[in-house]
C-alpha cells in the first residue's frame, strides 16, 4: 500500500479542490443574512452546501484509486517560457489598452506575440499585425458601429475635425 | 406549427439573416479547423458581435458557427489528422487513413455529403420534436426544472470520461460556486465580491468562457507544440467527386448514424463526441467481415457514420436547449448564455413568447447544413489553406480576438486582466485533467438552479418532498441516481475484469 507510486494529478487536484471548498465555506460566513426574520433559504443556504459537496468530492477523488500518471515528465516538457511570455503581454496589453489606445497597444502585443512565438521576420511581423488591426479597427467602427479609442497617437496624428 | 414555420422561414430567409447564416458558417470553419479550438470557443468569439444584433439574427449567426466549426474540425481530422472539434476525432480514425491514400477530396466530400445528411435528419427531427416537447414542458414546474438541471450537471459529469467522472464533477461545483460571486438576486446580498466593484456584477459568463475555452485552449497549444504544429505537405485534394457505388456503401450507414447521432443528441450531457464514437463503434458492429477489416485502414463507412452522428447531434442538442431551456453540452450551454445576455429566457414559453427567434433558429440550422453543403464544400481547396498558416501568427491573433472580444463588451480593462488570472487557472486545472466544460455548464445553470430550488422550497414550505412526490422529479431524480451509478458499476465491472488477469499474472 505504501508503496504505491503517488498520482500527482490526482493528489494536486484533490488538495487544490479541498483548500479551495474550505475556504469558499469559510467565506460563506461572511454572507449577510436577515437575522430579524427565519429565513428558509438565504443568500448563505446555496454556497453552504456547494462548499460541503466540494469538500466531499475532494476527499472522494484523494481516496479512489488512480493509475500512475506521468504528470512530472509532461510538465517539464511543456513550453512554459513562451507561455508564461504571452501571459504577462496579455496583462500589459490590458494595462497599455486604456492609456495608449488600441492601436499602439495592439501593435505592441501582436508583434510581442509573433516574436514569442519564434517569427523574426519584421516585414512579415508588420503587415499582418498592420493590416489585420485596421481592418478590424474599420470593421467594428463602420460596419458593427461599435466605437473604440483608437488611442492618444492615432488622435495626435489625426486630430478630431470638430 | 406551420404557422410558426412560415413566421420561421420569413425571419430566416430575410437577407440579413441569410448573411448571418453565411458569415456563420464560414467563420465556424475556419475556426473549427485551427487544432485545439472548438465550438465553444468559436461561438464565445462571436458573441461580441452578435450583441449588437437582434435575437434572431444573434442565434442564427451562433447556429453557422456551431455548424461550420463541426464541419471545419472534420476538415483538420481529414487532412492533418488533427481534430480541431472533440466531435471531429473518430471522423480522423478513417478520414485521414483516406486521405494518406491518395484520396483526401474524396473523404472531404463523403464528410460533406455525411454532415449534410445527419444535419437534414436533424433538422426534420427537431422541427417535429421541439413544439412537442414545448406542449409537454408547459407542465413543469420550479421542482421539475431544479432536477432536470441536476440531471444535465451529473450527465455532463458523467459523460466527460472515463476516470473523469469526480474531476468533472468538481469542476461543475467550481462552476456553481463561481456563479455565486456577485450579487443575490433574491435578497440583494453581496457573496464574495470582498468589496471589489468589479465584481458587484458577478463574473460576466463571456469573459469566463473566453478565458476557459478560447484562451486557455490557445495557450495550450503554445504550451504543447506538437499538439497544433501537425503539418502536411499542401498538396492536391484531388476529385471531390463520388461514385454510385461508394454512394450505395455509405446510404446505410449514414441513415442508421443520422437516427442514433439525433436521439444521442437530445439526451443531457451527451452531445456530437459521444454520438460519433457510438455511431463509430455501431458501424464497426453491424460491418460484414470483409468490410470489419477496413476499418481504421481508410473505410467509407467509418468516416461517413461519426460524420453523420456528429452533425445530427449537434441539432439534436438544441432540443432541450429550446424547448427546456437546459443545455445538453458545453456549446449549448454557451448559447443559453447568449440567449440570456439578449434578455431572452429558453424553454417552453420560447415556443409562444417568441416564435420567431424559436422557429428561426430551427430552420436556420437547415439552412446552415445547405449552405456549408453547398459554399463551403467547392471552397474547401481555399479554406483548407489556412491548416499551413504559421502556428506563430495564429495563436497570438485568436488571443487578441479573445482579449478585444471581451473589451468590447465591458469597455473594462479590468476584465483583461481578469481573464488573464482565469486563463492561467484554466490551464492548470486542464493539465490536471480536470474539463472545462462541465465547469462552463455549472456556471450558467448555477442562478437558474438557486432561484428553482429556492422556489421550490417555498411552494413546499420548506420541504424537500418535492423530489419524489412530484412523478416527473422522480423520474428525473431516478435517471439522475442511474447516471451516478453508472461510474461506479462500470469501475466495479473492470476490476472484476481485471481481477483474474492479475491472478494470472501473479
Amino acid at each position: 500500500m505504501l508503496n504505491r507510486p503517488i498520482n500527482i494529478k490526482k493528489t494536486l487536484g484533490g488538495f487544490l479542490f479541498l483548500i479551495l471548498s474550505f475556504l469558499y465555506g469559510w467565506q460563506t460566513f461572511n454572507i449577510k443574512v436577515f437575522s430579524t426574520a427565519v429565513e428558509l433559504f438565504s443568500a448563505r443556504t446555496i454556497p453552504f452546501a456547494l462548499s460541503a459537496l466540494g469538500i466531499a468530492l475532494s476527499i472522494l477523488l484523494l481516496v479512489l484509486p488512480e493509475e500512475e500518471d506521468d504528470f512530472v515528465a509532461n510538465f517539464k516538457q511543456l513550453n512554459w517560457r513562451a507561455a508564461i511570455l504571452l501571459l504577462i503581454s496579455m496583462s500589459i496589453y490590458g494595462i497599455l489598452f486604456q492609456y495608449v489606445g488600441f492601436f499602439i497597444a495592439t501593435f505592441l502585443f501582436l508583434n510581442a506575440g509573433f516574436w514569442i512565438l519564434g517569427e523574426r521576420s519584421l516585414p512579415k511581423m508588420l503587415i499582418i499585425s498592420v493590416s489585420l488591426m485596421v481592418a478590424f479597427w474599420v470593421m467594428l467602427v463602420y460596419l458593427l458601429d461599435i466605437y473604440i479609442d483608437p488611442g492618444l497617437l492615432f488622435n495626435f496624428l489625426v486630430p478630431a475635425t470638430e | 406549427m406551420w404557422e410558426g414555420i412560415a413566421l420561421g422561414l420569413t425571419t430566416a430567409l430575410t437577407p440579413t439573416n441569410l448573411l448571418m447564416v453565411m458569415v456563420g458558417c464560414f467563420v465556424g470553419t475556419f475556426i473549427g479547423m485551427l487544432p485545439g479550438l472548438g465550438p465553444i470557443s468559436a461561438i464565445a468569439l462571436m458573441i461580441p458581435i452578435t450583441y449588437g444584433f437582434d435575437p434572431a439574427s444573434g442565434m442564427i449567426l451562433m447556429a453557422g458557427v456551431y455548424y461550420g466549426a463541426i464541419f471545419g474540425g472534420s476538415t483538420s481530422s481529414i487532412l492533418i489528422n488533427a481534430p480541431g472539434v472533440a466531435g471531429t476525432v473518430a471522423t480522423a480514425f478513417d478520414g485521414y487513413p483516406l486521405a494518406k491514400k491518395g484520396y483526401p477530396g474524396k473523404a472531404l466530400a463523403i464528410a460533406a455529403y455525411s454532415s449534410f445528411s445527419g444535419g437534414t435528419v436533424g433538422a426534420l427531427f427537431l422541427l417535429f420534436a421541439a413544439p412537442a416537447l414545448s406542449q409537454v414542458a408547459i407542465s413543469f414546474q420550479s421542482a421539475d426544472y431544479f432536477c432536470l438541471m441536476v440531471l444535465g450537471l451529473t450527465a455532463v459529469s458523467a459523460f466527460a470520461g472515463r476516470g473523469h467522472f469526480i474531476r468533472a464533477l468538481l469542476a461543475t461545483v467550481l462552476g456553481l460556486m463561481l456563479a455565486t460571486i456577485g450579487t443575490d438576486r433574491n435578497s440583494g446580498v453581496q457573496r464574495f465580491t470582498f468589496g471589489n466593484i468589479n465584481l458587484v456584477d458577478g463574473i460576466s459568463f463571456l469573459l469566463l468562457a473566453m478565458a476557459t475555452f478560447a484562451l486557455s485552449e490557445a495557450l495550450m497549444t503554445v504550451l504543447k507544440p506538437d499538439q497544433g504544429s501537425q503539418r502536411r505537405d499542401q498538396g492536391r485534394l484531388g476529385s471531390l467527386k463520388l461514385s454510385t457505388k461508394e454512394v450505395r456503401t455509405i446510404a446505410p450507414s449514414i441513415g442508421r448514424s443520422s437516427l442514433l447521432g439525433f436521439f444521442v443528441g437530445v439526451l443531457p450531457g451527451a452531445g456530437a463526441t459521444i454520438a460519433s464514437f457510438l455511431a463509430y463503434g455501431m458501424e464497426h458492429n453491424v460491418a460484414n467481415k470483409k468490410d470489419k477489416k477496413e476499418f481504421g485502414k481508410g473505410s467509407l463507412k467509418g468516416l461517413a457514420a461519426p460524420e453523420t452522428a456528429n452533425n445530427a447531434a449537434c441539432t439534436g442538442s438544441f432540443v432541450p436547449l429550446l424547448t427546456l431551456g437546459i443545455p445538453g453540452s458545453g456549446t449549448t450551454a454557451i448559447m443559453l448564455g447568449a440567449l440570456l445576455s439578449f434578455g431572452i429566457q429558453p424553454g417552453p414559453s420560447l415556443f409562444t413568447d417568441n416564435p420567431a427567434i424559436f422557429w428561426s433558429v430551427i430552420l436556420s440550422m437547415y439552412l446552415g447544413n445547405l449552405i456549408l453543403f453547398v459554399i463551403n464544400l467547392p471552397l474547401i481547396p481555399y479554406i483548407s489553406r489556412l491548416l499551413y498558416v504559421p502556428h506563430q501568427f495564429l495563436m497570438p491573433l485568436v488571443i487578441f480576438f479573445s482579449l478585444i472580444g471581451v473589451y468590447l463588451v465591458s469597455f473594462n480593462s479590468f476584465d483583461m486582466q481578469f481573464m488573464v488570472i482565469i486563463a492561467i487557472c484554466a490551464i492548470f486545472l486542464r493539465l490536471l485533467a480536470f474539463p472545462m466544460a462541465p465547469m462552463l455548464m455549472g456556471f450558467i445553470l448555477g442562478t437558474l438552479l438557486e432561484t428553482n430550488l429556492r422556489r421550490a422550497l417555498l411552494i413546499n414550505d420548506g420541504s424537500v418532498s418535492f423530489l419524489w412526490e412530484r412523478p416527473i422529479s422522480l423520474t428525473i431524480n431516478i435517471l439522475t441516481l442511474l447516471v451516478l451509478l453508472y461510474p461506479l458499476w462500470s469501475y466495479l465491472s473492470d476490476r472484476r475484469n481485471n481481477a483474474p488477469l492479475s491472478k494470472k499474472a501473479s
